[in-house]
């Protein structure tokens, strides 16, 4: 959808109705908006997951692919990860395509999921399938396919849901005359996730908007657009913060920066049992 | 919707656009896609002038019709597909159109006509055709046709082009299948929806 014009009247009505509790389409300040999550819905990929918000337009598709690197062709300080964002289906919709607003949208996407697989993967060791030699490299190519507001969220959730859903080949390090090298093991029976230690420290995105001296969380496009300032925050699943950010030149009181942030945590730790809980279910119908 | 760009207005008729984008993991090696990919834009050139004939636009004056097509999975025939794809998505959006579309991909190997190519038949040099069909009429829209190793004589060709119609119907068969299922459901759902009210 285009960015969509709020008139007088309209922010009036959000933004009163915000001061009263009541938003734009009913919900509390703090409550978030359902979401279904789909996971392997791509066969070529290692894994992949749509995830969309019902009775919105907003609908995110992520695919992961694992390639093995030779860290020795790797130029120094070279990332373990690549992300691509497509926003070819939203870019139609616009208005102005010479104004093409959401090919920055696009970019501040891919800068958001590069800080939030940066603080999972690290300096790469987790990846290494023969240390300091040979790692796998993620390719995580997200295409959005419809927006409603609260995109870098949704876009996030998706992500963790997609490598949640990745499968690796067995490998196996064996030595040779040139070195250390590695075996796979192509039977698809012996696929194994990725380390159990990569979700500890993968996190996901929590914002929140300010509309009048009120933060709402998971805002739709029209409070998105009303909002004066934006506090987003990484959040990990041990309920530790990775990074926040202050958004859209607005400012947050420095006495109720706690509280905003203790509600992040809060809603991060219900995203993350709404999404262990989809992925034991799709793991056990496995 | 409203034409973006005033200049491209007619004004006895809509302009039909379309976008194609291919993801990087839709082929069993990744590739990384730049905006204005030739195949991409010669997929979208081909769908709009397919179907700038086939829509009736002259309903629509001074209005824009987009269409947007994501490749998520290619394993050969992309374009047959996004031609049959196209079709049905502007079937459920209603737009009037003066038959249905339909497409197919035809090749031939080793003395054998191949019907629906996969990627690897696509390459192997012989001729691949795609016809696009409109099946209540069997007029035939677009015709294209590569060829680099088996040069195609007349008489190959109409044999290609009788399997290609062939398909193009079964395809049809299929599609129009679906797009009453779909209409009887939604039939049933409004039948449902008065009993309620009344």
């Amino acid at each position: 959808a285009a960015m969509p014009h709020v008139s007088r009247g309209e922010r009036r009505f959000i933004e009163e109705g915000v001061r009263q509790n009541v938003r734009y389409d009913g919900r509390a300040v703090l409550d978030l908006r359902h979401l279904i999550v789909q996971n392997g819905v791509i066969e070529f990929c290692n894994g992949s997951t749509l995830v969309e918000r019902v009775h919105t337009s907003a609908k995110v598709l992520v695919g992961v692919k694992v390639e093995a690197v030779d860290l020795r062709d790797e130029s120094e300080g070279s990332e373990l990860f690549d992300v691509t964002i497509d926003c070819t289906s939203v870019e139609a919709g616009e208005e102005d395509p010479s104004q093409r607003r959401f090919r920055d949208f696009s970019r501040r996407l891919e800068a958001l999921v590069e800080e939030q697989l940066r603080e999972a993967v690290g300096d790469g060791s987790i990846l290494h399938v023969v240390p300091n030699r040979f790692a796998w490299s993620l390719a995580v190519d997200v295409i959005v396919l419809g927006t409603d507001g609260n995109m870098s969220d949704l876009v996030s959730l998706a992500v963790f849901g997609a490598l949640a859903d990745t499968v690796l080949p067995k490998s196996e390090q064996i030595e040779t005359e040139d070195g250390p090298d590695f075996t796979i093991d192509t039977e698809v029976s012996t696929a194994q996730a990725l380390p159990a230690a990569l979700f500890d420290r993968l996190p996901i995105r929590v914002s929140l908007f300010k509309l009048c001296d009120t933060m709402v969380a998971d805002a739709c496009e029209k409070e998105e657009e009303c909002a004066t300032a934006c506090l987003s925050a990484l959040v990990n699943r041990n309920g530790e913060l990775c990074s926040t950010h202050i958004d859209k030149g607005g400012a947050v009181p420095l006495t109720s920066l706690h509280g905003h942030l203790s509600n992040v945590c809060q809603i991060a730790s219900e995203l993350f049992k709404l999404l262990s809980s989809e992925f034991s279910a799709a793991n056990s119908a496995r | 919707r409203e034409v973006a760009l005033r200049t491209d207005e007619l004004h006895d008729r809509a302009i039909v656009r379309c976008e194609v984008s291919q993801a990087p993991f839709s082929t069993t090696e990744r590739r990384r896609r730049r905006a204005g990919d030739k195949r991409a834009t010669a997929i979208s050139n081909f769908v709009e002038e397919t179907f700038s004939h086939v829509i009736q636009t002259s309903l629509f004056a001074r209005s824009q019709i987009d269409i947007t097509i994501h490749v998520l999975q290619a394993d050969g025939s992309v374009l047959p597909a996004c031609i049959c794809a196209t079709s049905l998505a502007l079937t459920h959006a209603g737009i009037p159109m003066v038959d249905f579309v339909t497409c197919c991909s035809i090749g031939y190997h080793d003395g054998n006509v191949l019907l629906d190519l996969t990627y690897q038949e696509e390459r192997d040099g012989g001729p691949a055709v795609s016809l696009t069909l409109m099946p209540r009429t069997s007029q035939v829209l677009t015709l294209k046709m590569e060829s680099s190793a088996v040069r195609v004589n007349s008489s190959l060709l109409d044999k290609l082009m009788k399997e290609a119609q062939v398909g193009c119907h079964q395809i049809n068969k299929i599609l129009s299948g679906k797009v009453r299922e779909f209409a009887a459901a939604a039939l049933s759902l409004r039948d449902q929806e008065d009993e309620q009210q009344a």
